[in-house]
């Protein structure tokens, strides 16, 4: 399989602090990858510099044949990678449908269009009803994305995130501060959601890490400690010994 | 797109003229007219695009200029210029004058962006001072509207055909300003208002986005400065002016940000205070200045937001809680009514020696050296504003309650 991202020595440090020592991970098209790791190892840096919120401070950041690193978040999105925020970054005054729709949009390339009406544009009405379905969010269709709850903002994120139609998909915990039953039902959601495409996602739930990825990263105080299929990253000693003492644990009660 | 509203809004316009004959009446609803286009381009920035722009009247301003000036050059050069068109003229102004002050302005959202416009409002307004080939100094530059160019023998010398033609150009205004807001971009514009950051990492830049907002707004400010300057045939540099700015927050704001119909509402508002307020009262920048505080603490949904939500209730609702309401509004219009005439016996302190020590408050006649009548006032003011909040909170407190 041919690598559609990779990054090369990625270092970053706010002031003295090195947040990320040298980051080397090369993901191939297609691939689901879980990114795991302590509280403060990086997880969410890496994420902003992949997706552009920051350029790292060495190192270089590859997207299908091309160097982002040091490019703007437009810039990178348009290559096709989109990304999910931890902290859930909807359009707050605009409906569930407005929502999507403005991540369709921006997908088709319409978003600076001024000349024909919205309504008109058919494949986008097509393709934002099919989004909504699909994050089942078709009840909420007219509700203010600030008045949902919780679960369906949540949605709401991952449908926004996906509605472009990139092929290399970054979520950031998705399922953090769900139900187990919420957990179970968004897991199958971003199975089906992401068929075919590359998957990195940071995830804290065990049972959603081994359910879904076809690989584990595992980060550890800035630097990548492991990263292989999930049965050699549980085997690694490694890894039991630096960050997951309760690793077995947590994996055989969700499991 | 539901018509009827159009037809109907199209209809009062057309005939307005018919019912209302008088020189003056026409000169007020065409300056309506051009409010309306300089609220509606308001509102672009402000309620669609959540762009607090402290600095709107240098685009209308400078539209008037761009337009006074088209209209004398056009004299000077013998060329027969359509003087239905000057307004466009004064939309180009505006447009090019955002081509560099609205780029300035949108690189960044939020409070930078706010004080960007304060500044370069400020800017402008200064260079209009010292210009005075350009800006006519405090004279400003006059011009005339009837020219040699008469298409159909319409020469604008009326005030009905001014008005026709401001009638016009208000309505393809809010037409186009509404059909804006229905395009791709339109929508960006409201999601680059809720959350940029998101619209950054989908693939545009909000800055794009943002700028083309200044862009638009610009044309159609530069158009109702066009309109103005051929209304009134004089525009002096007070066009630029902070206070001009400010009153198209104000306004705005008042009407209502979140719809259409709010900056209409607004533009009304605005005219009827500047032509009818001022006339009643010298205190009446004041007034305004206290109605927009009553309105960001009590109402920040604007009038027409307010209206929206009172028709929206059940009639249930009103049988239920009409007595509260009504001591409600009873208990606002004793508080309006006990500072209004504090206020205005404190203009007359200030003016006694010109103006005599009596006040006529309505049908009162109120006594500056009378301690009586301003503990009345007083008593009158603080005793209406405490029954307004108790009131108030009571309905909080019901309708809270029930839900």
């Amino acid at each position: 399989m041919s690598t559609i991202l990779e990054l090369k020595n990625v270092q970053m440090r706010f002031g003295a602090t090195e947040i990320l020592r040298g980051i080397d991970l090369s993901i191939s098209a297609g691939e689901r990858v879980a990114l795991i790791g302590p509280n403060g190892a990086g997880k969410t840096t890496l994420f902003n510099l992949v997706s552009g919120r920051f350029a790292p401070s060495a190192g270089e950041v590859w997207l299908k044949n091309q160097r982002i690193d040091g490019k703007k978040p437009y810039a990178i999105a348009r290559l096709g990678l989109a990304r999910s925020f931890q902290a859930t970054q909807v359009f707050s005054k605009l409906t569930v449908y407005e929502n999507l729709r403005c991540s369709v949009l921006l997908g088709l390339g319409y978003g600076g269009q001024w000349l024909t009406s919205v309504s008109r544009l058919k494949e986008v009405t097509a393709r934002t009803e099919a989004l909504m379905e699909q994050t089942h969010l078709v009840k909420q269709r007219d509700t203010l994305a600030q008045a949902l709850t919780y679960a369906d903002q949540r949605a709401l994120e991952l449908g926004i995130t996906l509605g472009g139609g990139a092929d290399v998909i970054l979520l950031d915990e998705p399922t953090a501060g769900m139900s187990q039953t919420e957990t179970l039902f968004f897991l199958e959601l971003i199975k089906t959601a992401t068929q075919g495409k590359t998957l990195l996602m940071v995830e804290h739930d065990m049972g959603v890490v081994f359910g879904l990825a076809d690989k584990i990263a595992v980060l550890v105080e800035g630097k990548l400690l492991a990263f292989d299929t999930p049965q050699a990253v549980r085997a690694n000693a490694a890894v039991q010994d630096a960050y997951l003492g309760d690793f077995s644990v947590s994996v055989s009660t969700s499991a | 797109m539901n018509a009827a509203p159009w037809i109907a809004v199209v209809a009062g316009v057309v005939l307005a003229p018919e019912l209302l004959h008088s020189t003056w009446a026409l000169t007020l609803l065409s300056q309506i007219g051009i409010a309306t286009i300089a609220c509606l381009s308001f509102n672009l920035l402000l309620g669609q695009g959540g762009m607090l722009s402290f600095g709107h009247a240098t685009y209308t301003g400078l539209g008037a200029y761009g337009a006074i000036h088209t209209l004398n050059a056009a004299r000077a050069a013998g060329v027969d210029f359509p003087v239905s068109l000057i307004p466009l003229a004064g939309g180009v102004s505006g447009l090019l004058a955002a081509t560099v002050l609205g780029f300035l302005s949108s690189r960044r959202g939020g409070t930078a962006l706010a004080m960007v416009t304060l500044g370069l409002a400020e800017l402008v307004f200064s260079v209009a001072l010292m210009g005075f080939a350009f800006f006519g100094g405090e004279s400003g530059i006059a011009g005339n509207r009837v020219t040699e160019s008469a298409p159909w023998e319409v020469t604008f010398a009326s005030p009905v055909e001014m008005y026709y033609l401001i009638a016009a150009y208000a309505l393809l205004s809010a037409l186009a300003l509404y059909a804006l807001t229905t395009t791709p971009w339109g929508k960006m514009l409201n999601a680059v208002r809720d959350n940029a950051m998101r619209v950054e990492f989908l693939g545009t830049n909000p800055q794009t986005i943002r700028y083309r907002a200044f862009l638009f707004s610009a044309f159609f400010a530069g158009i109702s400065g066009g309109l103005a300057a051929l209304l009134f045939e004089r525009v002096t540099p007070d066009a630029l002016g902070l206070e001009r700015s400010a009153s198209l927050v104000l306004f705005t704001y008042l009407g209502g940000i979140q719809s259409f119909v709010g900056s209409v509402v607004g533009a009304v508002l605005m005219v009827l205070a500047n032509v009818g307020l001022s006339s009643l009262t010298p205190a009446w920048l004041l007034y305004v200045g206290l109605a927009f505080v009553f309105g960001v603490m009590f109402a920040p949904q604007g009038l027409t937001g307010l209206l929206q939500t009172a028709m929206a209730q059940p009639q249930a609702f009103y049988v239920r809680h009409g007595g509260v309401l009504l001591l409600l509004l009873g208990s606002l219009l004793l508080a309006m009514a006990g500072v209004a005439a504090l206020v205005e016996m404190a203009y007359q302190l200030q003016l006694e020696a010109s103006l005599g020590p009596n006040v006529a408050f309505g049908a009162f006649q109120l006594h500056i050296n009378r301690w009586q009548d301003w503990a009345a006032a007083c008593a009158i003011a603080l005793s209406g504003g405490w029954f307004f909040l108790r009131l108030r909170h009571a309905l909080i407190v019901r309708l809270g309650a029930k839900a």
